[in-house]
């Protein structure tokens, strides 16, 4: 009984080794550890085909000659092969020390992924960081790579999106691209994608030169939304006014008062996340403008004031 | 039936091995282990499996051949793997997001050995430009590395979200990190007399005090304890959630979470401090209601009223 890692270790190297694609029948007959009875090796194969798709070997079935309908297996090498990087030990080294630093959690083992670069040189290093990954994230990241279209659904409903770039910042991973459907340049957070991301041929498109997804985002809750955009002021007090300013940037600041507070102004899109965000602030902020919106938020306010009576 | 895992997972390793072994021949066994974080024994059984591989019809020319030698190995006749598999999006992705994001931590060298790594990856991948990881840079990040790598002891003040309030306090420093978009700092409190695990960007201010603690031994970041973890003597409410507010089953630690049949939640969470359910409530408005205890039961209403306040004036 041969071991089943010798059978796939032979069947790598007959794959990549022919030039033409190999039935079914010749794997077989060529590749020892396979069972006599058909029903039983057409399984197996099956399940040793699987096995090195799931490790990313690129298994193409292609019609033998041109003549035939006949149809066979093999292992595109220019696919296959990862193509010389040429890393010095210090680059290597380098890369060891990112990966033990820099932990994904849920993400491939860190190990793992340097053994295809020569595995680990030099030492590791302290933790350092912890970043999440997300189930959608490395189909976005190929699509990317390709220049693929992906269609997803997002909010409920069926989008068309070209990924020109992807972006991890504050805690979160969003998609940067051009939405087909609506014609216009959108993120999206990668997390809230729902189900299944699809790509489409690769080459579908090019992305802009130059582009840095992070200046692209639009990156708060509050315009995180489809709602037309009101311009929101926010008096936040002294107490909370540098750190608030820090999170929003100084572009937002409107106006700063004697007494250290400030008027900030938001573009608002969404007004339930801009409603969070002020009441997270407690008794130091308070909506100025303008005036619906402040009317909005005293309705929701005299709303829960109410329910205890 | 689905793959088996192990013969997958061995299966990339080996895979790796050749090619490396090959373009090193007489690497030490030793050496070759640690490099692929495996025992000396998985590596000889690995190495004992690849004489028996090759190409049809098997015949002793087409085998791999492996020669071992006062703990040194050759391997020959295995052009086929002499360079390894292509990296997969998600191997490609997590490398180059690890190098990224220590790249982006204020301090690292943007033209040293990771930032031509990372170069060389990415052009390999395609994927030049297109991926971005910020982690930010907080006010105080570089003092604090700074003084919990000398051991100094320092002085904060510290906005804590859950009181609403800022207080100042001494702490030593045990290991300053970022996870899930925030950095923080663990520290013993002297205030508080035990540890501490303090967010970068609610720290307002940071003072030298000329004093020196002594390190615990080797300690780690435990990233886990980044999320709130409820104390035991923390009070406890019970909720009832609309069926849209059930976000919060996910977004904090419940302690007991029941679906009822029309899809709202009843939940039980910790309070450590009356601003947090303050927060909560204001935010959720009609889609929460205190069950219970009592005295909970008129915080949001309170706290409502009290924010009307501002706007009455």
């Amino acid at each position: 009984m041969t071991d089943r890692l010798e059978r796939l270790t032979n069947l790598v190297a007959t794959l990549l080794d022919t030039r033409r694609p190999l039935t079914l029948e010749e794997i077989v007959d060529l590749v020892p550890g396979y069972p006599d009875d058909k029903l039983s090796y057409r399984r197996q194969f099956e399940r040793d085909k699987d096995t090195l798709r799931g490790i990313g070997i690129p298994v193409r079935l292609e019609s033998v000659d041109d003549l035939g309908p006949e149809q066979g297996y093999r292992i595109p090498p220019d696919e296959y092969y990862l193509p010389s990087l040429d890393l010095t030990p210090e680059e290597q080294a380098a890369l060891h020390v990112a990966v033990t630093a820099v932990r994904l959690e849920g993400g491939p083992a860190p190990d793992e992924a340097l053994w295809k670069l020569g595995g680990r040189e030099g030492k590791a290093a302290h933790a350092l960081a912890a970043l999440p990954t997300v189930p959608a994230l490395p189909a976005l990241f190929d699509a990317y790579r390709t220049r693929s279209t992906v269609t997803f659904s997002y909010r409920g409903e069926g989008r068309h999106v070209d990924p020109w770039g992807i972006l991890f910042r504050r805690g979160h991973w969003y998609v940067v691209g051009h939405d087909r459907d609506r014609g216009e340049q959108r993120s999206f957070r990668v997390d809230r994608i729902e189900g299944d991301v699809d790509a489409g041929p690769a080459r579908a498109f090019e992305p802009p030169a130059r582009l840095e997804p992070g200046a692209v985002l639009r990156d708060e809750p509050w315009q995180y939304g489809e709602e037309d955009v009101v311009a929101a002021r926010v008096l936040v007090d002294a107490s909370r006014a540098s750190a608030v300013v820090d999170q929003v940037g100084e572009s937002a600041v409107r106006e700063r008062l004697d007494d250290g507070s400030v008027v900030l102004e938001l573009p608002v899109t969404n007004t339930a996340a801009f409603r969070s965000f002020v009441l997270g602030l407690l008794d130091a902020a308070e909506v100025v403008g303008p005036p619906e919106l402040r009317a909005e938020m005293v309705a929701w306010l005299e709303g829960i004031a109410r329910g205890a009576a | 039936m689905s793959p088996r895992p192990l013969a997958g997972s061995r299966l990339r390793r080996v895979l790796a091995l050749v090619p490396w072994i090959a373009e090193h021949p007489g690497a030490a066994v030793d050496e070759i282990a640690a490099r692929f974080g495996v025992s000396e024994a998985e590596l000889e059984h690995d190495l004992e499996l690849l004489p028996l591989c090759g190409l049809p019809p098997y015949t002793p020319d087409r085998l791999i051949e492996v020669e071992i030698v006062d703990g040194h190995v050759w391997i020959r006749f295995a052009e086929y793997f002499d360079r390894p598999l292509r990296l997969s999006a998600e191997e490609g992705l997590g490398l180059l997001t690890a190098g990224r994001a220590l790249l982006a931590v204020p301090g690292s060298d943007e033209q040293g050995a990771l930032a031509r790594a990372l170069d060389k990856l990415a052009s390999a991948l395609g994927a030049a430009e297109g991926l971005s990881v910020e982690v930010g840079e907080p006010a105080h990040l570089d003092a604090l590395r700074r003084a919990a790598g000398a051991h100094e002891r320092v002085e904060i003040d510290y906005y804590s979200f859950g009181r609403d309030a800022t207080t100042t306090r001494q702490v030593d420093l045990r290991s300053v990190f970022h996870a899930f978009g925030h950095w923080y700092a663990a520290a013993y409190c002297h205030q508080a007399e035990d540890e501490r695990l303090f967010r970068l960007d609610r720290i307002r201010a940071v003072r030298p005090t000329g004093e020196h603690f002594d390190p615990a031994a080797g300690e780690e970041p435990d990233f886990g304890e980044s999320v709130y973890h409820p104390r035991t003597d923390d009070p406890r409410v019970t909720l009832e959630l609309d069926p849209g507010a059930t976000w919060v089953v996910e977004s904090y630690p419940a302690e007991r979470a029941e679906e009822r049949p029309d899809g709202s939640w009843r939940v039980v969470l910790a309070v450590s401090e009356r601003a947090w359910l303050e927060r909560l409530l204001l935010d959720l408005g009609p889609a929460v209601r205190v069950v219970e205890p009592a005295e909970l039961e008129t915080v949001g209403a309170e706290a409502a009223g009290r924010l009307l306040t501002r706007y009455r004036d």
